[in-house]
C-alpha cells in the first residue's frame, strides 16, 4: 500500500510542479473565443511552426489577447493531416491555422486525398515571402538571366537544389524551365539545413527560396542573391533586379503566401474576431520589424478577399501542376 | 512435462514443450523438437510472401527515370528481392539441414502461450473500444480485464489499479500536458 | 586561446543564481515529462518551449538545455527499466539496458548511463569550443555521396551486429528496410508500398515500430514465461545501486569511442543521434573481445551508445550555432527558440551575439552536470518501480505504449500497427531473429536511399562519384577493409565453435 502512496504522491507533486509552470493554461479569457489553438502542418522548429508561434507571441506583446494559444503541430500528409483536422472541428471557435500554399498543392497531386483547400474557412491573409534565387557568392552567374542561359546552353548540367518536388522552389523552378526551354536538375533534401550546405558546398549551382532563407549566409558573404521572381523589387535588396526585368518570364509563378484559415463553418462572427485581430497585428510595430527584418512583403487580406485569392493560387497552381505532369489520377 | 492445451492455430505455434534439463550441458546433443523448424520454415516463407506481396505493389513504380536516374520503384524492388531470396534460403536451409541448435526463449510455464495470447487479444480488442468510448474508459476495461480476468488477483489492490492507472494517465497527459488522447466517437466532448 | 577566454566569460554569465535555478528546474521536469513514452527530447522541448520564451534569452536556452538532458537521460531511464524506448536513440539501450535491470543491475546501468554521457558531454563540449570552425567545414563538405558511404557503412555494420544467426539477422534487416520505404517517395511525390491507403502514405512512425517491437513484445513474452515468479531480482544493498569500478574499467574504450563517434555524427546535419547511438553500440560490439555478451547484458552495451548520444548534443550545434542548420529534431526546437528571440543563427551570430552563443555552450555542460548531481541520488527511486508487481506493470505498460503511439500524430490506425508489431515482436523472440537489424535498417533505409539518389543526381547517374569524392572513398575503403576482416574472423570464429580445441 505504502508503495501505491508514494507513487501516487510523487505523480501529484509531478502534476503540480508542471501546471504550476503554466504548461497548459486553460483559463479562459473573456471575449468571443475562451481559448484558441492554432493548428500547423509542421512540426516544430518548421516554416509554419515558427511563424504561428511569432504570430502567438506578438499578439501577447501587444496586450491582443491575454492567453497563450497552444501550438498544435498536425504533421501528417504534408497539410493533409492539418485539414482533416479542422474538418473534424466543424462549426467550432476555438481552433484557427498557419496556411501555405502547401495546403492546395498537396490535395492537388496526392492520390485519394479526401481533403482539399475550399474545405477550410479563410479568416485572413497576412504576407507574402518574395522569392529569390540565389548562388553561392563566387558563382559565375551575375544575374539570374546568366543562369538560365548556361542551363539553355547545356541542358541537364545544373543543378537546383530546394525541398520536395512539390514545393513552391521546385514548381517555380520547373516553370521556368518550361517557359525558357531549358533544363536543369533537381536535388532535393527533406531537411532545410542541407539545401544551403549543397549550395555552398559547390554540389548544386542554384537554390531557389525566401529572402530569409538566404539572409545570414548573404550578409557573412558566402551566398549572393542573382534575382527576384516576383515582379516587384524587394525593399530588404533594392539592388537586385526582377527576373521581368532580366527578360526572364515570370508571370504568375506560385506566391509563397501566409495567412489564417479556421474549420468549415467556423461562426461568422468568430470568422471577423480574428481577422479583425490579425488586421490589428499587422499595423503594429513588431510586426513591420518582423517582417521587414525577414524580408517579407506584409499584405493583409480580410476573409472575403483571403478566399478568393485562394481560389486564384489553387487555379493557377492546378495549371502548373498539371503541366508538370505531376497531378493525381 | 509438455504443454496440455493445443496451441491455437496461426503462424507462432513455437511454443517448446520444455524440460528443465534442456538448460544443462545436453542442449548440444538433443535434437531440437519439431516445433521450432516448423516456425522458422513458416518465417521464411512469410518473409517470402512479404516480398512477393511487396514486388506486386510496387510493380506500378517506375525502376528509372525519365533520364535513367533511379526512380522511386528501384529500391523497393531490390529489397524485396532480397527478401524473397534470402527467405526461401531460410526455409530450404530448415528442411535441408533441420537440427542446428538456436537460441531460444527460456522455458515458458504450462499455459504460458495461451496467457499471452489472451493478453494480445485483449489488446487488440481494446482497440475498438477506445474508438467507440474514448481513453479511460477503455484503457480501464482493459487493466480490469488483464488483472481480474488474466491474472486473477482478488482484493482491493486490483480495483485500485483498475482505476488509477487510466485516470493517472489521462490526468498526466491530456489535462497537463495536453497531449492528444483517443476520444469517444459516441460521447463526442 | 580566444575560444577558451569566451568559454570562461560563457560559463561566468550563465552561472548566475537565477540561471542554476532554472536548470536545475529544467533537468527536473525534463526528466519527468521525458519518461512518458512518446515524448523524447524534441516533443518535451516543443511542450515547454512556450514557458521557455517567456524568459530572458540566456536564461530560457539555459532552461532548454536542461530540459534537453533531463529528458535524454530520462528516455534511457524507461529503456533500461521496461523496455520502452521513447525515442529513436534510446532504442540501443533496450537491448543490453533492460538485460541489466533483469539480472538486478539496473542502478548500475542507469548510473553507468548518467556517467558515460556526463564524460561523452564533457568531451562534446571541449571539441565544440576548440574544434567548432574544422567541423563546421566537415558538415559542409559532408554531401549525398558521403552519406552514401556512410550509409553503406553502417547498414555493413548492422548485418555484422547479427552475428549469432546471420541469415536471420539479414531477413530482419531487409524487412525493416522494405517498411522504410512505405509512404510518399521524396523525389517523384509517388506513393509507394500504401496499398492504396492515404493513412500510410506518410509511411510508418519509428515510435510505432519500437515500442511495438521492444515494449509490447516484452510484455508478452514475460507474460507467457512467468505466473507469479518475480521477474526482476532486487538487489538487497545500497553498493549494488551503482556501477562498480570493474563496470567503469570494462567501458572506458566504449565511453571513448562512443564521445568521438557521437560528436562527428551529431555534426552532420541529418545524422543525429539514432545513428550515432547504433554506430556507436555496434562498433563496441564488434571491437569487444567478448562480443557474446552483448545482448545479454553488457555495460560497454549502455556506455557506448549513451556516450554517442550525448557527445552528439555538442556536435549538433556546430551545423546549428555555426551555419543555422539544425541537424537534428531538438537543435531543430532550439532553433525556433532563438528565432522567437529574435536571433537569427548563423555565420554570424557568435560575433555579433557573443552573449548568446558563449553561454549556450556553457549552458549544456552545466545542464549536464545538473543532470548528474540530481539523476544520480535519484537513481534508487526510480529502481523502486521495479518493485511494483508485475500485474499492475504489464497492463500501465500496455496503456502508456497507446498514450505514446498515439500522440504522436493522433492516429488510431498507429495503435493498430502497434499492436501488429507487438506480436511480430513476440514472434521474432520466439524464433531467435533479431528485431534490432530491422529497427536500425528502419532508420538507416530512407537515409541510404536518399543519398544514392541525390548522389546520381549530382553526378548525370555515373557511380564514380561515391570513389572521386575523397571523404566517401576513404568510408567506403574502410568499410570494405571491415568487410574483409568480418569474413576472416567470422570463418575463424565458426571454425572455432565447431573445433574448439583446435582453434586453442
Amino acid at each position: 500500500m505504502r508503495t501505491y502512496f508514494r507513487l501516487g504522491a510523487g505523480l501529484a507533486a509531478a502534476v503540480l510542479v508542471l501546471g504550476g509552470c503554466g504548461i497548459a493554461q486553460r483559463h479562459s479569457a473573456n471575449g468571443v473565443p475562451s481559448r484558441t489553438e492554432a493548428v500547423v502542418h509542421t512540426g516544430p522548429g518548421g516554416g509554419s511552426d515558427v511563424f504561428a508561434r511569432q504570430v502567438v507571441k506578438m499578439l501577447q506583446g501587444d496586450k491582443l489577447i491575454d492567453a497563450n494559444w497552444p501550438v498544435r503541430n498536425e504533421t501528417a500528409g504534408s497539410g493533409i493531416g492539418a485539414m482533416s483536422y479542422l474538418k473534424s472541428r466543424r462549426g467550432r471557435e476555438d481552433t484557427v491555422a498557419a496556411v501555405t500554399p502547401t495546403w492546395i498543392v498537396t490535395p492537388l497531386t496526392l492520390d485519394g486525398a479526401a481533403v482539399s483547400i475550399s474545405d477550410v474557412r479563410p479568416i485572413a491573409g497576412l504576407l507574402v515571402e518574395p522569392q529569390v534565387m540565389a548562388v553561392r557568392a563566387d558563382s559565375k552567374y551575375g544575374t539570374a538571366a546568366d543562369f538560365i542561359a548556361d542551363a539553355h546552353a547545356r541542358p541537364d548540367t545544373l543543378v537546383q537544389v530546394g525541398g520536395s518536388i512539390t514545393a513552391t522552389d521546385s514548381l517555380t523552378g520547373q516553370a521556368l524551365q518550361a517557359r525558357t526551354q531549358s533544363k536543369w536538375s533537381f536535388l532535393t533534401f527533406a531537411d532545410s539545413g542541407q539545401r544551403i550546405a549543397a549550395l555552398l558546398r559547390g554540389d548544386a549551382q542554384m537554390m531557389i527560396g525566401s529572402t530569409g532563407d538566404f539572409s545570414e549566409q548573404v550578409r557573412a558573404g558566402a551566398i549572393r542573391v542573382v534575382g527576384a521572381v516576383g515582379d516587384k523589387r524587394l525593399p530588404a535588396l533594392p539592388d537586385v533586379p526582377t527576373l521581368a526585368e532580366e527578360g526572364v518570364p515570370s508571370q504568375g509563378l506560385p506566391e509563397e503566401f501566409r495567412g489564417f484559415v479556421g474549420p468549415p463553418d467556423m461562426p461568422a462572427q468568430t470568422v471577423t474576431y480574428y481577422q479583425e485581430l490579425l488586421r490589428r497585428l499587422t499595423s503594429q510595430p513588431d510586426w513591420q520589424k518582423y517582417a521587414a527584418e525577414d524580408g517579407d512583403v506584409t499584405r493583409f487580406l480580410d476573409a472575403g478577399q483571403f478566399r478568393d485569392y485562394l481560389g486564384q493560387q489553387q487555379a493557377s497552381l492546378k495549371k502548373l501542376v498539371d503541366q508538370l505532369g505531376l497531378a493525381s489520377h | 512435462m509438455s504443454i496440455e492445451e493445443p496451441a491455437p492455430d496461426g503462424p507462432i505455434r513455437t511454443e517448446l514443450p520444455v524440460t528443465e534439463e534442456i538448460r544443462g550441458p545436453a542442449e548440444e546433443a538433443r535434437p531440437r523438437p519439431d516445433r521450432h523448424a516448423i516456425g522458422q520454415l513458416t518465417f521464411g516463407i512469410i518473409s517470402v510472401a512479404v516480398g512477393v506481396a511487396a514486388l506486386i505493389d510496387a510493380a506500378g513504380l517506375a525502376k528509372f527515370g525519365k533520364s535513367g536516374q533511379p526512380g522511386p520503384g528501384l529500391f523497393p524492388d531490390i529489397v524485396a528481392a532480397l527478401l524473397v531470396v534470402l527467405g526461401a534460403w531460410l526455409a530450404i536451409l530448415t528442411v535441408v539441414r533441420p537440427t542446428r541448435a538456436e537460441p531460444v526463449e527460456e522455458p515458458v510455464e504450462p499455459g504460458g502461450f495461451k496467457r499471452a495470447a489472451t493478453v494480445w487479444l485483449a489488446f487488440v480488442v481494446s482497440i475498438p473500444l477506445l474508438v467507440l468510448f474514448g481513453f479511460a474508459p477503455a484503457m480501464a476495461a482493459l487493466v480490469a480485464f488483464l488483472v481480474f480476468g488474466v491474472e486473477r488477483i482478488r482484493g482491493f489492490r486490483p480495483v485500485l489499479a483498475v482505476v488509477l492507472v487510466p485516470a493517472v494517465v489521462y490526468l498526466l497527459f491530456s489535462v497537463v500536458l495536453g497531449v492528444d488522447l483517443p476520444e469517444s466517437v459516441l460521447f463526442p466532448v | 586561446m580566444g575560444a577558451l577566454n569566451n568559454l570562461i566569460d560563457g560559463f561566468a554569465a550563465a552561472l548566475t543564481p537565477t540561471n542554476l535555478f532554472w536548470v536545475a528546474v529544467g533537468v527536473v521536469v525534463g526528466t519527468l515529462v521525458g519518461i512518458l513514452p512518446g515524448l523524447g527530447p524534441p516533443a518535451t522541448l516543443a511542450i515547454l518551449l512556450p514557458l521557455t520564451t517567456s524568459l530572458e534569452p540566456a536564461t530560457g536556452l539555459i532552461l532548454m538545455a536542461g530540459i534537453y538532458h533531463g529528458a535524454k537521460f530520462a528516455g534511457s531511464t524507461t529503456a533500461i527499466l521496461l523496455n520502452i524506448p521513447t525515442e529513436p536513440s534510446s532504442v540501443v539501450l533496450c537491448i543490453d539496458g533492460h538485460e541489466l535491470a533483469k539480472k538486478g543491475r539496473a542502478g548500475p546501468a542507469m548510473g553507468m548511463s548518467a556517467i558515460s554521457g556526463f564524460i561523452a558531454s564533457t568531451v562534446g563540449v571541449v571539441a565544440l569550443t576548440f574544434a567548432a570552425p574544422l567541423v563546421a567545414q566537415l558538415a559542409v563538405d559532408f554531401g549525398p555521396p558521403e552519406y552514401a558511404a556512410l550509409m553503406a557503412f553502417a547498414l555493413l555494420l548492422v548485418i555484422m551486429m547479427a552475428s549469432e544467426s546471420p541469415l536471420k539477422g539479414f531477413i530482419s534487416m531487409g524487412l525493416g528496410l522494405l517498411l522504410s520505404t512505405v509512404g510518399i517517395d521524396l523525389f517523384t511525390g509517388q506513393q509507394r508500398l500504401t496499398f492504396g491507403s492515404v493513412t500510410m502514405s506518410d509511411g510508418i512512425e519509428f515510435i510505432t515500430l519500437s515500442v511495438g517491437l521492444f515494449a509490447v513484445a516484452e510484455v508478452l513474452i514475460n507474460v507467457e514465461k512467468a505466473s507469479g515468479r518475480p521477474l526482476f531480482t532486487m538487489p538487497s544493498k545500497f553498493r549494488e545501486l551503482l556501477p562498480t569500478r570493474a563496470d567503469l574499467r570494462q567501458s572506458r574504450g566504449a565511453i571513448g569511442l562512443g564521445s568521438v563517434l557521437g560528436f562527428l555524427v551529431g555534426a552532420l546535419p541529418g545524422g543525429g543521434s539514432t545513428v550515432a547511438s547504433f554506430l556507436s553500440y555496434t562498433l563496441v560490439k564488434r571491437t569487444s573481445r567478448t562480443p557474446e555478451r552483448f545482448g545479454k547484458g553488457a555495460m560497454e552495451g549502455v556506455a557506448g551508445p549513451e556516450a554517442a548520444n550525448n557527445s552528439e548534443s555538442g556536435g549538433a550545434m556546430i551545423p546549428l550555432l555555426s551555419l543555422g542548420l539544425p541537424g537534428t529534431a531538438s537543435t531543430a526546437v532550439m532553433l525556433a527558440a532563438l528565432l522567437l528571440y529574435g536571433l537569427q543563427p548563423g555565420p554570424l551570430l557568435f560575433t555579433e551575439h557573443p552573449e548568446i552563443g558563449w553561454p549556450v555552450i556553457a549552458s549544456l555542460y552545466i545542464g549536464n552536470v545538473a543532470l548528474l548531481i540530481l539523476n544520480l541520488p535519484m537513481i534508487p527511486i526510480w529502481v523502486k518501480l521495479l518493485k511494483v508487481p508485475y500485474w499492475v506493470l504489464y497492463p500501465a505498460i500496455l496503456v502508456l505504449a497507446v498514450v505514446g503511439v498515439f500522440s504522436i500524430r493522433s492516429s488510431m490506425f498507429d495503435v493498430v500497427l502497434l499492436a501488429f508489431f507487438g506480436l511480430v515482436g513476440f514472434a521474432f523472440r520466439k524464433l531467435g531473429v533479431p528485431a534490432a537489424p530491422m529497427l536500425m535498417a528502419f532508420v538507416l533505409g530512407p537515409m541510404a536511399e536518399n543519398a544514392v539518389r541525390q548522389s546520381l543526381v549530382l553526378s548525370k547517374n555515373s557511380p564514380l562519384i561515391f570513389v572521386q569524392r575523397p571523404i566517401a572513398a576513404i568510408i567506403l575503403g574502410v568499410a570494405a577493409l571491415a568487410a574483409i576482416t568480418l569474413a576472416i574472423t567470422g570463418k575463424r570464429r565458426r571454425a572455432a565453435v565447431r573445433h574448439p580445441v583446435a582453434s586453442l
